[in-house]
């Protein structure tokens, strides 16, 4: 058997063999539609995503269609599979991958881009959608990234703007009728675009003035001037799997997940999911309970992860959790709460929580001093902080993870060392225990990561730090936490954000630069092993284009935006006054506190019902 | 307390899984069936299992161990059927039993493996060559170079840790090879490793990656001769 020869050669088989515990496998026939949900990273990165298992089960909960997965496969994988001139092939039924009517990209974050090319190229398809005909698979995608689809245009033949498990349905009944009937690609295409949510890129336009980018413009009459985001707006009548998918070799996230609320009340100005993903929507406890309950029978996980932006904000997180503990108590199945806001969480619940297992303690303040917290709308103060952090130290933690971005719009030097100084009052709240408490000394992280301005949020106009100016701040803070023993400080790859800022602000010509690079050898561009900055480079350079003007440059609130045909359902206006308020340091209350007419509740009538 | 040894297979793709992913497997697959488990104690409890000498990535198994510590006894042949009903395709008890609580660990059990090896090779064969072969698994030696814990190398005869060999098929292509070699902690041979030996000393081309693996079981050295560990479990049923 050929791919077991394959098997034979690579590092970490597991990956590629399918066949795990719940995965669907389905007879194949005729009239079937054949989707490929295709995760553009490695296996065990894919397959901690929700949203690959939502979508899984929902398409094969379709008697006539069969799901199957893509991942990219490693680079050892990758050599020997061209070598033996293997193609791409599903996870399920080893089907190559071009042979499947339908693949679907999810577009987690802008640094797969290359992945996606690659993908196609290895299935043994032209990765531009203009050279693909009806025998090829028709390339669509969705998540987060593809509120901006720009620089995937010229490769993806449809894009899911918002949510998508309802358009997905309706979409494949549309397909199957055009499979029936054998009509064209393109009319297909035609065919689709009145359903929410979908973009055909092909059907645009883009003009540039001067090099610069001037507007985008349907160019069939299908084509809708503005497509809006798709938005389910129940999340208890919506679609959500009572088992998973449990993963072979090592999963980033090897849990049960269950998805609390979709949508964020908070506002955070930096903060992409929060904006696009407007209004919250919140699932009922008892529906949380429901779920929870099949998928922890279903899976034998000894961990449940309530998924949200900020699961302390559910508005009965409490009751919740105490639900979930005292019902999993004997069966020693723990609770985990990611993005957990900690000044606002009881820490006794979370000391109940821990009594099963303990792990360490993550604070996300994002920014070091008071007057930057204002500025991005972080409502956090310092001394909510700080007492949840004596609180916790108290009841026994020791291990304290601190999350801060730098490059924020407006940041001096004394922002840098506010982000020292907070770390360095966590540590002497430590030692301020008496000494009985303190167990052994305090483990305490600094992360830093870098600002990305992001289509959809109040920053967008504004640019990123050049990379140099990102390498002179991690080294003035490298310096100052050198002193500090107790305190582990990690940094972003500069050059990483500056790549990925381009891309999260770019227009239509980057698919240029996307070929180019992934031509020259770039793939797995999130790995730092992998990640090849002159490439990047010497992509832009060929293209003609100034990384500089897509990354660093400030936008006019007067300059067309590559992505003004799209509508993430909050109004431009609205965008534009929280950058101004952010400039002067106002704050901009939480939904729940006030509607601050972000633009969800006229253009989602009934939508919004904090 | 009640401890349950039980034998299964792992054929298919799921050959491919590697040990800690093989634990994770069993683990989930007893909480789903609701076997009572016993857990170790402190912050991260851990069913109280263990296995006996897993084979490598890439090898089928018909003769797999585990032993799993629970809290109650129930009937053998439900037991098996509600493991088989969990777990993944291709891993499968095929049979199972007590054992005194305090019985020595599988792993300290282990001394010989039985695998059937399929390998292709790249030799003209005859009536003459077979004898050859044979009388070579028969005396030795199969010279193989080997590191030891401190770096060295050491000549071996890769002989002394074959202790049965029995020729299943020898043509043109294809050998089938059926051996019971050392293994566990007193002295191990991988067939792999035997697969090189066999091919430098034939002049063989080997292709490992060609090569099918199976192994067949694992036994207890005895005074009366190999017993395989199946045969390790009490006689009684326990109700």
């Amino acid at each position: 058997m050929q791919i077991d020869y394959l098997l034979k050669q690579v590092e970490k088989p597991s990956r590629y063999i399918g066949g795990e515990v719940n995965s669907v496998n389905k007879e194949i026939k005729e009239g079937q539609v054949r989707f490929g949900f295709a995760f553009p990273d490695v296996y065990e990165v894919g397959m901690s995503f929700m949203g690959l298992q939502i979508l899984y089960f929902l398409l094969n909960e379709m008697e006539d269609v069969f799901c199957e997965r893509l991942f990219a496969p490693w680079t050892d994988m990758e050599k020997v599979m061209r070598d033996s001139e293997t193609p791409l092939f599903t996870m399920e039924s080893r089907t190559p991958a071009g042979e499947l009517d339908i693949i679907g990209f999810t577009l987690q974050y802008e640094m797969s881009y290359s992945n996606i090319l690659n993908m196609m190229d290895l299935a043994g398809m032209p990765v531009f959608a203009k050279d693909r005909d009806d025998s090829h698979p028709i390339v669509i995608a969705g998540g987060p990234c593809a509120f901006n689809p720009e620089p995937l245009a010229d490769f993806v033949d449809v894009v899911f703007i918002g949510d998508s498990e309802d358009i997905l349905l309706e979409f494949i009944e549309r397909f199957k009728i055009h499979k029936a009937g054998k009509t064209a690609k393109d009319e297909f295409l035609k065919s689709i675009t009145d359903i929410p949510g979908i973009y055909v890129p092909s059907f645009y336009e883009s003009v540039y003035k001067d090099g610069i980018y001037a507007g985008t413009k349907p160019i069939e009459k299908e084509a809708p001037l503005l497509v809006k985001k798709n938005m389910v707006m129940d999340l208890d009548n919506s679609y959500f799997p009572l088992k998973q998918i449990i993963p072979y070799a090592d999963a980033v996230h090897d849990r049960a997940v269950v998805e609390i609320f979709r949508g964020c009340t908070r506002g955070c100005r930096f903060c992409h999911a929060g904006m696009v993903y407007r209004p919250v929507r919140e699932r009922s406890v008892e529906k949380i309970a429901e779920i929870t309950e099949n998928i922890i029978e279903n899976t034998g996980y000894e961990e449940i992860s309530l998924a949200s932006l900020s699961t302390s904000d559910h508005s009965h997180i409490k009751p919740l959790v105490e639900m979930l503990l005292d019902r999993y108590e004997k069966e020693k199945v723990g609770i985990s709460l990611p993005s957990l806001r900690l000044d606002s969480f009881p820490i006794e619940i979370l000391e109940k929580i821990q009594s099963v297992r303990k792990t360490g303690l993550t604070f996300a303040p994002e920014a070091g001093t008071q007057r930057m917290r204002d500025v991005i709308n972080k409502g956090i103060d310092e001394k909510d902080l700080m007492e949840s952090v004596v609180n916790a130290f108290d009841l026994g933690w020791d291990t304290v993870k601190l999350y801060f971005m730098i490059g924020l719009p407006t940041e001096t030097n004394e922002d840098l060392d506010g982000i020292y100084d907070l770390a360095k009052k966590v540590v002497e709240a430590y030692y301020r225990m008496p000494r009985e408490k303190r167990r052994r000394k305090p483990r305490i992280t600094v992360s830093v990561s870098n600002f990305v301005p992001k289509a959809f949020t109040p920053f967008q106009w504004e640019g990123q730090d050049e990379p140099s100016v990102f390498n002179d701040k991690h080294m003035y803070l490298n310096k100052l936490f050198k002193r500090e023993k107790a305190i582990q400080f990690n940094y972003h790859d500069s050059d990483t954000s500056f790549i990925e800022s381009i891309f999260s602000r770019g227009d239509r010509r980057l698919c240029d630069v996307l070929h180019r690079a992934w031509l020259s050898g770039c793939k797995f561009d999130s790995w730092s092993d992998y990640f090849d900055y002159e490439k990047w480079m010497n992509a832009m350079e060929e293209s003609g284009l100034d990384p500089l003007a897509y990354a660093n440059r400030i936008f006019d609130y007067g300059q067309a935006l590559p992505w003004d045909h799209i509508s993430a359902g909050i109004d431009k206006e609205f965008l534009a006054k929280e950058n101004e308020k952010a400039k002067m340091g106002q704050l901009t209350p939480d939904c729940r506190q006030g509607c601050c007419n972000c633009g969800i509740m006229t253009n989602y009538r009934g939508a919004c019902d904090v | 307390m009640y401890r349950i040894r039980a034998r299964y297979e792992k054929r298919g793709r799921v050959k491919y899984l590697g040990h800690l992913e093989m634990i994770k497997v069993f683990e989930r697959a007893f909480r789903r069936v609701e076997v009572p488990l016993k857990y170790t104690e402190g912050f991260n409890p851990h069913p109280k299992m263990s296995f006996a000498l897993p084979s490598s990535v890439g090898f089928s198994s018909i003769g797999e161990y585990i032993d799993v510590e629970v809290t109650e006894a129930f009937k053998m042949d439900k037991f098996i059927d509600a493991m088989n009903s969990a777990l993944p395709d291709g891993l499968k008890v095929i049979a199972g039993g007590y054992v005194d609580i305090k019985a020595k660990s599988l792993m300290s059990l282990v001394d010989y493996s039985e695998f059937e090896i399929d390998f292709p090779m790249d030799a003209e064969t005859d009536k003459d060559s077979i004898l050859e072969f044979e009388k070579i698994l028969e005396t030795g030696p199969i010279p193989a170079r080997k590191r030891t814990k401190s770096g060295k190398f050491v000549e071996k005869d890769l002989k002394d840790d074959i202790h049965g060999y029995e020729v299943i098929r020898f043509e043109s292509n294809q050998i089938i090879l059926k051996v019971l070699l050392s293994a566990g902690s007193r002295g191990n041979l991988n067939p792999l490793f035997l697969l090189k030996g066999l091919g430098e000393k034939f002049g063989w081309n080997i292709d490992s990656c060609n090569a099918n693996i199976l192994r067949k079981d694992l036994f207890s050295k005895t005074d009366s001769g190999p017993i395989s560990l199946e045969k390790t479990v009490s006689e009684v049923e326990i109700q």
